[in-house]
């Protein structure tokens, strides 16, 4: 939308000079706001609430969080500025009463795979403080117990010993996960570390250093059938005589030593110590067996996301990622001559080296090149995935290739595997730093992710978890659920030295924990990936803490903070909004959650319809205000007057269903699910239960993987029965349209093409010859190549908001003026483009095949969208619903489709939950399938089938606790879901 | 006559400076055995270490370049090179210093610094063999003299390091002396890239002694191997080209490199047959890099593969991120003996 800037006509209003009690906002006109003035009470919980698209977030939003966030921006000095995007000025005529403003939004915040629950909630730094402080170390080699010191305390343990006392400082090595000793030899040497002990042999690593059998094969193996051997290993990093005048030189040594040895070093006492003073020394100050001291260790040292200390195997990422059968052979049923193989793994040329390699590998193992992979013994797939170990093969050439090599032929060679090879490449690009290389993008397409080999999933090199509290390293915490950690951390009682340090921490990060149970998220864990987390649980991360924060004098703005939360759960997000309002700050909550509605000091209805027919205030105030507005929909619903009505009768469904047997992906406790067909079935249970991980990871893959794509992986079960009763599978969620202007609602259902094709057959088009690539806005020709079919010209400046203002050559219409000559009964392609659904509708009645298709978007409550509207300005509501719309207007009675939806109803209002109820009911009197996932308890009551998870989220979660019809799960006493839904259904 | 005890006077004096009584006699004697040039740098230098050693932020005194082992002339500088104590305010640095008329180059480097180029990875061959060949003045911690001492030891490991270094750098003037003699017919720039290659090639013969490779390398491995570069650098440089006399120094630069070549690249062969299988030249020559600090080892590879030590394979590669057709890349495997049917 483009932002203009008008000229205030009259002066702002204002209050005396007395404490401002409201935030004042006048003639607001952003998006569809009609120029209105609101009062939002400062200090205490607001609601706003309305349909889907009246104006809810253009108010709470684009209007007041964007004014206070450009206001707050805007005292900044320009220096500043230009580090931070700058905010347009949202159009308004003023805002009073602004305090500094925080957002609290629903989206994902990150897929970046070093965020966690830990560092979203900073309690990562604090448990990486706490370990540094009161965490035990232990000896790598024996466990023992093993001191922490700092260089300054070694140095003076040092020089307490006899002057003249000749010491080695030497630093343990480890051998390198996947890595020959060689290497490990070399990054020594590198280090400037010429000798080195190994099993207590002394040698020099510029002579060649010939390992003993034992070390030898201390290199990790991608098999897990091997382990690293222990081969103890020092480097000698320098040699001293203990005196006071090398004192700088000795310290100097200590913080090289502890470089070298990664936090670990040994002192070696040589000549000049009675046998007395060297034990004395050993004992002060090191290990009890092989003398080992930890130094200088901070926080930094448990931190994945520093260099220094991330696993070096996944650089931090706590996973590695390793081929998969299935994706480098998606079609099992061709040979490897017939291209059973992804092309760029493997494609046999007999005049290539691999083709060599393969047919030699075939006559070594005798296996056929043309026979089916699967029909190949397994031991030769093995074989050509993962290599034939130290064993060779002879090179021979193949009988096609045009040219021979008789210097190859007859001598033997290794074979390491396809599988082996990729897997190869991929660690020697991440080891350069080439994430973007030209190897990377296909890499992915045969790969997938595991935990990390070596460090296991703790991301973090394997000396950081011989810190232990409890008995338990810092990996071991963040695994823990935050009801499990807090009782924990309840139970450690800091002694010793930094005793007084690690009481502090401890406090803290108990009570940041505290804030997470109390929103509801006691089934999280600190390692869990912040990606995998939904908006609604990032959303609540934040909120609590915000609170743990502390600010006072505030103004947060969240958007549906409910989302996601099951009802059990909503009392304690509920409470803790409240506690944010009552420790000084003003709240403003966009929702359309009931129990969050009546919590409320204060209420603001947006309407009364959406779109063009909304953007006013229907009605300010209490709550008993609100239900007695006769105007309000909102008002309606709460009072009862409207509601959505419980069926009478539940479908019996076709009789077939899919059965997911031995479902185990995340917290499922390998439970068989029957999914009745042709129902409209609900998925519920508590946050966490594992109803996204069933639906999504499980079911969802499966079918896709079986009806589409081989390649897909879905998560952990046994198998999934039924499936040849299901044709199609669908999932239809709230992600946007499109990215850009260039996508919009009918383009994407598809009707767009035929307008195009009208169009060409207007007189005036036939007679210029115009195509049908004439009227799109993303082909040269038609288009305005002033804007290139934007329709808007945005200026990028430096210390100023980008500016977006309309197109002065076509004034916004996106075509030239050839173009807009054209006319189809009196309207220009501009003008359709702008044109509402409900005079779509009308306007293409004498096109049955457009209009149809229309008629569902209006059908859906979509009307006041226009047909052009740009995707960037449609709420994830909107577009789910022209997902839908997309689906009824191809529905195809023969191919019965499984469609997927998870929590639809967020950003839906009670009438518009009405409406989306009314078209997925008419998918599945199409003879479809629905299958929701959701807390809403009105829809769970319309379904014919529920399947309830449970009965709590996380590790006490992933059972299948009841299934039947609504009433069916309102008898049963263990589920949550049927406590609250008894109350409903009687209410 | 009065020069002559002017400088005999001042020659007592700075005597007087280095030491006193008879030590001071003595050394009076010596420095007038001394060849004038050398003396005048001795007696400077000694002047200078003894206005050092009152510092304290100096630990180590050691004399490298021309005055600590060679021959040193009129033009020449003193180098020296003085460990100082390890502290943050003290950082490595060079300070030219002027002593009795003489440019002095100094470098000053932290002793924590100075063990790790000594002990550590062979990379600065020519700081390595400054210090190989350098002279300890004085130290006031004994650990410093134990480090020079270890400077003059070069293991089994490091001196393949440094023939495989050698031989890389030699090859391609080795190749493009041939390339010029046959497409060209080029004499006088044949000869030219065969005097490049003299310089790998004499470090090669040096290194090879188990010796360390001075600055000035060619007149070392002249004394070590007169024929050979005889042959391929003074006769080249003193006696007429012609087409035989130059091919001539090409074929027997072959047959050096070629009876030389399982020791000179041994680290590429044994590479190559503990990974068993064949390997790109991008992934050998990451290897190398990385690990060994040696660039440039494709040229080797061909080399090798040239002569039959290894072999020559191919693997598939895409050229750039968009490419959709693949194409082949150089690759090298070890060579096992044949299998006799």
């Amino acid at each position: 939308m483009t932002s203009s800037v008008r000229k205030r006509n009259a002066t702002p209003k204002q209050t005396s000079r007395s404490a401002r009690t409201t935030i004042a906002v006048q003639g607001a006109r952003v998006h569809n706001l009609k120029n209105i003035s609101v009062e939002i009470p400062r200090d205490r919980l607001t609601v706003v609430t309305g349909l889907s698209g009246s104006g809810k977030s253009s108010l709470a939003f684009d209007t007041i969080y964007a004014e206070g966030q450009r206001r707050y921006l805007e005292s900044l000095s320009s220096f500043a500025k230009r580090f931070i995007a700058q905010v347009s000025k949202p159009d308004v005529d003023y805002v009073f009463g602004l305090s500094p403003v925080i957002s609290i939004e629903q989206k994902t915040l990150t897929n970046n795979p070093r965020s966690t629950v830990g560092t979203m909630t900073d309690i990562a730094s604090y448990l990486n403080l706490l370990y540094a402080t009161i965490g035990q170390p232990h000896c790598p080699r024996t466990g023992e117990p093993t001191p922490s010191r700092s260089s300054s305390q070694i140095l003076e343990s040092i020089l307490s010993l006899p002057e003249g006392t000749e010491i080695e400082l030497r630093a343990p090595v480890f051998p390198i996960y996947g890595e020959d000793l060689d290497v490990l030899f070399a990054e020594v040497r590198k280090k400037g570390c010429r000798r080195m002990f190994i099993d207590g042999r002394a040698v020099d690593l510029s002579d060649r250093v010939e390992p003993e059998p034992s070390e030898h094969d201390a290199r990790g193996s991608d098999t897990e059938d091997t382990a690293p051997v222990n081969a103890q290993m020092e480097a000698v990093v320098d040699r001293f005589i203990v005196g006071r005048k090398h004192e700088k030189a000795i310290k100097a040594g200590i913080a090289a030593t502890l470089l070298v040895g990664d936090g670990l070093m040994q002192v070696h006492v040589g000549k000049g110590a009675s046998k007395a003073d060297a034990q004395r020394f050993y004992k002060e100050s090191s290990s009890a067996t092989h003398h080992l001291t930890y130094g200088d260790i901070g926080p930094e040292f448990f931190m994945f996301n520093n260099p220094e200390s991330a696993c070096r195997t996944c650089g931090g990422l706590g996973v590695d990622k390793l081929t998969h059968p299935e994706l480098l052979v998606p079609d099992p049923q061709r040979s490897i001559l017939g291209g059973c193989f992804v092309r760029e793994a493997f494609k046999y040329n007999p005049d290539t080296w691999d083709g060599r390699m393969m047919f030699s590998l075939a006559n070594a193992l005798k296996f056929p090149l043309d026979s089916a992979w699967k029909d190949l013994p397994d031991q030769a797939r093995d074989a050509i995935l993962y290599g034939i170990g130290t064993n060779k093969i002879v090179i021979m050439t193949p009988p096609d290739a045009k040219v021979r090599r008789a210097d190859q032929e007859g001598r033997e060679i290794g074979f390491q595997g396809i599988a082996r090879r990729i897997e190869r490449w991929y660690r020697h690009y991440r080891q350069r730093g080439e994430a973007n290389s030209r190897m990377e993008a296909w890499l992915d397409k045969v790969m997938v992710e595991r935990t990390c080999p070596d460090c296991k999933g703790a991301r973090v090199r394997a000396t950081r978890l011989l810190f232990t509290i409890h008995s338990r390293s810092i990996y071991d915490l963040g695994q823990l659920h935050f009801d499990e950690l807090h009782e924990f951390l309840g139970d450690v009682k800091p002694t010793g030295r930094g005793a007084d340090a690690g009481r502090q921490v401890l406090k803290e990060i108990r009570g940041r924990l505290e804030l997470l149970l109390g929103i509801g998220l006691d089934y999280l864990s600190f390692n869990r990936r912040s990606g995998t987390l939904s908006g609604g649980e990032s959303q609540r991360i934040r909120l609590s803490t915000q609170i743990g924060s502390g600010l006072m004098g505030m103004l947060y703005v969240l958007d549906e903070p409910s989302i996601g939360l099951h009802p059990k759960d909503n009392v304690k997000m509920i409470a803790t909004i409240e506690r944010l309002r009552d420790i000084g700050n003003t709240v403003l909550v966009v929702e359309h959650d009931e129990d969050t509605i009546r919590a409320a000091d204060h209420i603001v209805e947006m309407g009364p319809g959406p779109g063009v027919h909304g953007g006013r205030v229907v009605v300010q105030g209490r709550i008993d205000e609100v239900v007695r507005c006769k105007a309000s929909p909102t008002g309606q619903y709460l009072s009862g007057k409207r509601r959505i009505p419980t069926p009478r009768q539940r479908r019996a469904g076709n009789g077939k269903a899919l059965v997911v047997r031995g479902a185990r992906e995340n917290n499922l406790k390998s439970i068989d699910v029957t999914l009745p067909l042709g129902l409209l079935v609900a998925i519920t249970g508590a946050s966490g239960s594992g109803k996204s991980t069933l639906v999504s990871e499980i079911l969802y893959k499966a079918l896709w993987k079986q009806l589409v794509d081989t390649r897909t992986l879905p998560g952990a079960h046994d198998g999934v029965d039924g499936i040849e009763h299901v044709q199609k599978v669908v999932n239809i969620d709230q992600a946007p349209i499109g990215r850009n202007s260039r996508s919009n609602p009918a383009t994407y259902i598809g009707f767009y093409d035929t307008i195009r094709d009208l169009f060409t057959e207007a007189p005036l088009s036939v007679e210029r010859d115009y195509k049908p690539g004439r009227f799109s806005f993303n082909v040269k020709g038609g288009r305005c190549e002033e804007c290139q079919g934007e329709g808007v010209i945005t200026t990028q400046l430096y210390f100023m908001p980008d500016v977006e203002v309309t197109c002065a050559t076509c004034k916004g219409a996106r075509f030239n003026s050839e173009t807009l000559e054209v006319t189809l009964r009196g309207k220009t392609i501009d003008d359709v483009l702008n044109m509402s659904v409900e005079e779509g509708v009308t306007f293409f009645a004498p096109e049955p095949a457009i209009s149809r298709k229309i008629q569902v978007l209006a059908d859906l409550g979509l009307g006041y969208l226009t047909l052009g509207q740009s995707a960037t300005t449609l709420s994830g509501g909107e577009a789910q619903r022209i997902k839908i719309a997309t689906e009824l207007s191809t529905l195809q009675r023969s191919k019965h489709t499984v469609y997927i939806l998870d929590e639809p109803t967020t950003g839906l209002h009670l009438a518009d939950v009405e409406r989306l109820l009314e078209s997925l009911n008419r998918l599945v009197d199409a003879g479809h399938t629905v299958l929701l996932i959701e807390h809403h308890l009105d829809v769970i009551k319309t379904a014919d089938h529920v399947i309830d998870l449970g009965p709590e989220g996380g590790h006490a979660g992933g059972e299948v606790v009841a299934t039947g019809t609504p009433e069916a799960i309102a008898r049963c006493k263990a589920s949550h879901t049927g406590r609250f839904l008894k109350a409903h259904l009687a209410g | 006559m009065s020069s002559i005890v002017f400088r005999l006077v001042t020659i007592r004096r700075h005597a007087g400076r280095v030491t006193s009584g008879r030590a001071a006699d003595i050394v009076w004697v010596a420095y007038l055995l001394m060849d004038a040039v050398q003396q005048r740098f001795t007696v400077a230098l000694d002047a200078l270490v003894e206005q050092i050693k009152k510092d304290r932020s100096i630990l180590a005194a050691i004399l490298c370049g021309s005055l600590s082992h060679d021959v040193v002339w009129e033009k020449s500088d003193i180098d020296l090179m003085l460990v100082t104590i390890d502290d943050k305010k003290v950082e490595s640095s060079d300070l030219p210093l002027y002593a009795d008329g003489l440019n002095v180059h100094t470098n000053l480097i932290p002793r924590a610094e100075f063990r790790k180029v000594i002990e550590g990875s062979f990379d600065n061959s020519f700081v390595r063999a400054l210090l190989a060949k350098a002279r300890l003045l004085y130290t006031q911690d004994e650990t410093i003299a134990e480090l020079c001492r270890q400077a003059q030891k070069i293991g089994a490991h490091d001196t393949k390091l440094q023939l495989l270094r050698a031989a890389t750098h030699a090859l391609p003037s080795i190749y493009k002396a041939h390339k010029w003699l046959i497409t060209r017919g080029d004499l006088d720039y044949t000869a030219l890239w065969i005097l490049y290659a003299a310089t790998g090639l004499a470090e090669i013969e040096v290194v090879s002694h188990r010796l360390v490779a001075d600055r000035e390398v060619i007149p070392q491995a002249l004394k070590l191997n007169p024929e050979f570069f005889k042959q391929i650098y003074t006769d080249l440089l003193n006696a007429k080209k012609t087409r035989k006399t130059v091919q001539e120094a090409l074929d027997v630069i072959d047959r050096y490199m070629a009876d030389r070549a399982a020791v000179l690249f041994a680290l590429i062969i044994e590479h190559l047959r503990d990974v068993g299988e064949a390997r790109s030249s991008r992934e050998i020559d990451d290897y190398f890099r990385r690990h060994m600090n040696v660039s440039h080892v494709t040229t080797a590879c061909e080399y090798l593969a040239d002569q039959q030590m290894i072999g020559k394979a191919s693997l598939p590669v895409r050229l750039t991120k968009k490419s959709t057709a693949e194409v082949q890349e150089l690759a090298f495997f070890y060579l096992s003996d044949p299998i006799r049917r």
